[in-house]
This record gives C-alpha cells, sequence and structure tokens, in this order.
C-alpha cells in the first residue's frame, strides 16, 4: 500500500494544495497565484492575501483531489505549512486542514515551510543524498542551511532584513516595473552591463553567514535619484543588471564558503529566486572549478507549492511526527532539527 | 435535525450543538488571548465526545460570519468549511450580529447589537424581534455619532447590546437617554448556540451556503485598499 498524502500551504500568496505518494511521486499539484490582487501594491498585502485564501481553499483541495480521482477516504494524513509565514494567510490552510483530518480521523502533520522548499528537490532528483549545503532564497526568506543527514540541520545564516527576492521587488517598485520584480528585472537585466555600477556587496566579506540586503536597495534607489537630479541619462538595464550581480555575487560567495568549511560535495538551491538563471549559471561555475556538485528544482518546484510540503509530511508521518490539534500558526518559526 | 454553530467573531470563542429547539451542549470560553486557532479545533472535538456524536450524525455546520476580528471570523470559517467539505455536510453562514439580537427574541422593541471595531468605530444593525429576528437597518462599520444621528429620530425603545456597550453606553445614555435600553454585555454575547439556531432556521428553507465562495461579512476594507482609494482620489 502506498502512501497518499494531502498538502496544503498558504503562508504568503499562493493558496496551494497537492497529492504526493511515498513523499517523492506527484499525483497533482495545484497552485491559485494572487498576483493580479496584489500587482497594484507592488508587494503581497496581508489582509487581502488571507481574504483570497479563505475564497479559494476549497476549490483547490478539490481540485487536488479531483484531478486524479482520488478520494478523501484514500489519504494516509494531512500536511499543513504552519511557519514562517503571514499569519493570517497561514491561520485559512491550518484551520481548513485542521478540520478536514478530525473529521477524516487521519494525522496532522505541521510543516516548516522553509524545510518544505528543501524537500522540493527531492521530489525530481531522487538520487541527492546529504551531507549538502542549501541556499533558500526567494521574496520571503534568504538563509543558508547546512543539512548533514535527514535528522540534523544546522541553520547558517539568514537575511538580517530584506529577502534577496524582496530587495528586487522594491526596486522594481521604485522604478514602476511592475510585481513581482524578479522575473522582470532578471529579463531586463540580460541586456544590460553588470559591471556598469559598482554597486555594494553587503556583509561579503563578513564572516557570518547572514545577508543583508537593505542596505544594497538603499544604494541603488540613491542612484536612480542621483542620476534623475543630475540629469545624467543611465540606461535602466545597467542599473538592473549591476544590482542583479551585486546580489547574486553574494549569494554565491557565501554558500560556496560554507560547502567548503562544512566538507560538503554538493549544494542545493530552493525557493522562487532559485528560478534565476543568472544565478544557476554563476553558482554551477564557482561549484564545477571546485569539484562541486549544485542541484535545483524546476521553475514550478522553487516557487510556493503544497507537493514539497507533503513530501515533508510523509517523512515526519514515517517518523510518527504528528501535530495536535491545537497547532498554532508561527511567523518566525526557525529551521532546527536535532538527531534525536 | 442536530446542526454544529461556532462563533470566533470577537474574542469569545463558542460553540453550540443544537437538536431542534434543544441545546444538546454549549461551550463557552472567553479567549483574552485571541487563541482561536489552538482552541476551537479540540473544543469541537471535546463536545462531540461528550455528548457521545460523531460529525457524520448531524445535519450541518453552521459559523458567524461578521462582522468581527478578520482572523477570528476566517479560522471559524476555515474550520466550518473543513468539516463541511470533509463531512459532506450543508454550510450555513449566519451574521454575528443576527445570532446576537436572536438573545432578545420577542421583546417589543428595537435592538441594536453594537460591536467594537476599533480604530473608533463600530460595527452595528438594527432589528425588530417582536415574532422573528428582522433586520431593519442594515449592518453598518461607523462611529458612535453616525449611528446616533440615525436612531434618535425614531423616538422608539431601543435595546442596546454587545461588548460594544463597554465603550460606548455612556454616550449613547447622553443622547438618547429614555429611549434607550442597555443589557449588560457580559450577559448577551455571540454565542454558537444562536447561530445553530439560526443555521436551524436557514437549512430549513433550503438556503445552504456555497462551500467555495461563502466569506467572511468583513464591513471594511483593508488598510492597504483604503490607502490606495485616498491616493488614487
Ligand atoms: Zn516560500
Amino acid at each position: 500500500m502506498s502512501d497518499l498524502i494531502l498538502g496544503i500551504e498558504t503562508s504568503c500568496d499562493e493558496t496551494a494544495a497537492a497529492i504526493v505518494e511515498d513523499g517523492k511521486n506527484i499525483i497533482s499539484n495545484i497552485v491559485a497565484s494572487q498576483i493580479t490582487f496584489h500587482q497594484k501594491y507592488g508587494g503581497v498585502v496581508p489582509e487581502i492575501a488571507s481574504r483570497k485564501h479563505i475564497e479559494y481553499i476549497i476549490p483547490v483541495i478539490e481540485k487536488a483531489l479531483s484531478t486524479p480521482g482520488k478520494k478523501l477516504s484514500d489519504l494516509s494524513g494531512i500536511a499543513v505549512t504552519y511557519g514562517p509565514g503571514l499569519v493570517g494567510s497561514l491561520l485559512v490552510g491550518l484551520s481548513v486542514a485542521k478540520a478536514i483530518a478530525y473529521t477524516q480521523n487521519i494525522p496532522l502533520i505541521g510543516v516548516n515551510h522553509l524545510e518544505a522548499h528543501i524537500y522540493a528537490n527531492f521530489l525530481e532528483r531522487k538520487e541527492i543524498e546529504p551531507p549538502f549545503i542549501c541556499l533558500i532564497v526567494s521574496g520571503g526568506h534568504t538563509s543558508l542551511v547546512y543539512i548533514k543527514d535527514f535528522r540534523e540541520y544546522k541553520f547558517l545564516g539568514q537575511t538580517k532584513d530584506d529577502a534577496a527576492g524582496e530587495a528586487f521587488d522594491k526596486i522594481a517598485k521604485i522604478l514602476n516595473l511592475g510585481y513581482p520584480g524578479g522575473p522582470i528585472i532578471e529579463k531586463l537585466a540580460k541586456k544590460g552591463n553588470p559591471l556598469a555600477i559598482n554597486f555594494p556587496r553587503p556583509l561579503l566579506n563578513n564572516k557570518s553567514y547572514d545577508f543583508s540586503f537593505s542596505g544594497l536597495k538603499t544604494a541603488v534607489i540613491y542612484y536612480i535619484k542621483k542620476t534623475k537630479e543630475e540629469n545624467k541619462t543611465v540606461q535602466v538595464k545597467d542599473i538592473l543588471a549591476s544590482f542583479q550581480q551585486a546580489v547574486i555575487d553574494v549569494l554565491v560567495e557565501k554558500t560556496i564558503r560554507a560547502a567548503l568549511e562544512f566538507d560538503t560535495k554538493k549544494i542545493i538551491l530552493a525557493g522562487g529566486v532559485a528560478a534565476n538563471d543568472l544565478l544557476r549559471r554563476s553558482i554551477k561555475k564557482r561549484a564545477n572549478s571546485l569539484k562541486l556538485k549544485v542541484f535545483y528544482p524546476s521553475f514550478s518546484l522553487c516557487t510556493d507549492n503544497a507537493a514539497m510540503v507533503a513530501s515533508v509530511g510523509y517523512y515526519k508521518l514515517r517518523e510518527n511526527k504528528k501535530s495536535s490539534l491545537n497547532l498554532d500558526a508561527i511567523s518566525r518559526l526557525p529551521l532546527v532539527r536535532n538527531n534525536q | 435535525m442536530k446542526i454544529l454553530g461556532i462563533d470566533t467573531s470577537t474574542k469569545i470563542c463558542s460553540l453550540g450543538l443544537i437538536e431542534e429547539e434543544d441545546i444538546l451542549i454549549e461551550y463557552t470560553l472567553n479567549n483574552i488571548q485571541k487563541k482561536h486557532s489552538s482552541i476551537l479545533m479540540p473544543a469541537i472535538k471535546d463536545i462531540f465526545e461528550k455528548v457521545n456524536l460523531k460529525l457524520q450524525n448531524i445535519d450541518g455546520i453552521a459559523v458567524s460570519l461578521g462582522p468581527g476580528s478578520f482572523t477570528g471570523l476566517r479560522i471559524g470559517l476555515g474550520v466550518a468549511k473543513g468539516l463541511s467539505y470533509a463531512g459532506s455536510l450543508p454550510l450555513l453562514g449566519i451574521p454575528t450580529l443576527d445570532a446576537l439580537a436572536l438573545s432578545l427574541k420577542g421583546m417589543p422593541c428595537l435592538i441594536c447589537p453594537i460591536l467594537d471595531a476599533k480604530k473608533d468605530e463600530i460595527y452595528n444593525a438594527v432589528f425588530r424581534g417582536e415574532n422573528n429576528i428582522e433586520k431593519v437597518m442594515d449592518y453598518k462599520c461607523e462611529d458612535i455619532n453616525s449611528l446616533l444621528v440615525r436612531l434618535s429620530p425614531l423616538r422608539e425603545k431601543i435595546i442596546f447590546i454587545g461588548e460594544g456597550l463597554i465603550r460606548y453606553q455612556e454616550i449613547i445614555k447622553e443622547r438618547i437617554g429614555q429611549d434607550a435600553l442597555f443589557i449588560e454585555p457580559q450577559l448577551v454575547f455571540p454565542r454558537g448556540t444562536n447561530v445553530a439556531f439560526l443555521g436551524l432556521e436557514k437549512l430549513k428553507m433550503g438556503k445552504e451556503d456555497n462551500i467555495s465562495t461563502l466569506s467572511p461579512l468583513y464591513l471594511r476594507k483593508s488598510e492597504a485598499e483604503i490607502a490606495w482609494e485616498k491616493k488614487c482620489k
């Protein structure tokens, strides 16, 4: 008998549900994006996100179950993201998940969203075995984690202010380029000169594995303002290419350094920014020269989805790590796992 | 017929399980820390165990739709949708102020429930309740002055109920003095049982809600939308 897990994910602005078999075979993977509702605000508005989740959640779950013709009674458990993320958004998925688990009398498994991003890699590449260094980078997070084995994670560092993807969004907003900023900037930057402007590389030479992108963002905004005031003609594509290069330099450098310090041969990327082509190419180039291997999920599994949540849920269920019905949402849930 | 009623519109978490005109069990927690998310589902499990029933034994889920705390409403509605979906049970959305007014059914005067909406505003509506609860002034989110301007020309006895009285009772008394009657807020509060009774009525009229589209009755836009509209004016 195979184990079917229903995954539910509502931590930010995607309402998602998926069914995954035995932690690795995706049976269905449904994501309802709310981008159009947040676009005009240049970023995710938490209250609007929560309002959309309560409208989308049941149709999305129904679709995840109907696609493969599975029934609720076929499920072995329900995995749901309970943090980190926007509390109001998390609570919608969590409330629905609890009620379904109770009604069906099956286990509820609370899942850490960051852990789920890491597991997105194993859905497609079953052969990836720890130890490895994982860079989780998106509009909501920028974190480095050392995964010694599946039972022990060491959290190495994270952003002290803006997430990398957030800096992309904010600069896109200043320049009226649209939302989300990542893919738009990536496209425009392709035609620009990444060496045109020497923007700061925050914390590049700092020994810690923490990141900081707020200062870089401010430097870019200041540069745009100054060139306007001085009536200088500077190509926007050059500014964007130079900004993107600065972000990627820091991400690549810190990730490679962590891989060397912890003596791992593998690096995995996770999260929405892991879809950035320049990041992928840059980190691969550095890694190849050091005989390190780099893995990353396909685009649809980089961004928020529920298949990755269901996958974590399966492995936690096998370890008998179930949650009780009083599970609460935690906006700043840390990623830690100890060998117990 | 048996109905479960859920109300998490204020800081009170209240559940009621009814069978026709009888209350089978009622649960109320004055949930100061607003931890509805950790309390609601275990409480539902608990009351079903106490009366030795299963979700499969009941006929519908009624839930308080607001107005009230946005997050509280979504926790209640999320749980109600999950139960209704997984248990294949009718879902019945009930406005919170109707459920509050039901407490005074039979009174030969106007009934005005008020809930504190923060930001110096109140959620309110006006009902007549002699035979059935019948709404005579629609749900509103406004400041107390705007409500009193609408009420003072009526020159009729009005009973005020709800936690909004904690802050506004004195102002109401000053402005419409002899026409105003008050019931202490701790005696009449949003009760899951009242939600269940109105849910049963609704179910008998064949008016069950659509589980996908049913949304809370917010009565107020998000801050971002309000700011956006101001900017565009
Ligand atoms: Zn994410």
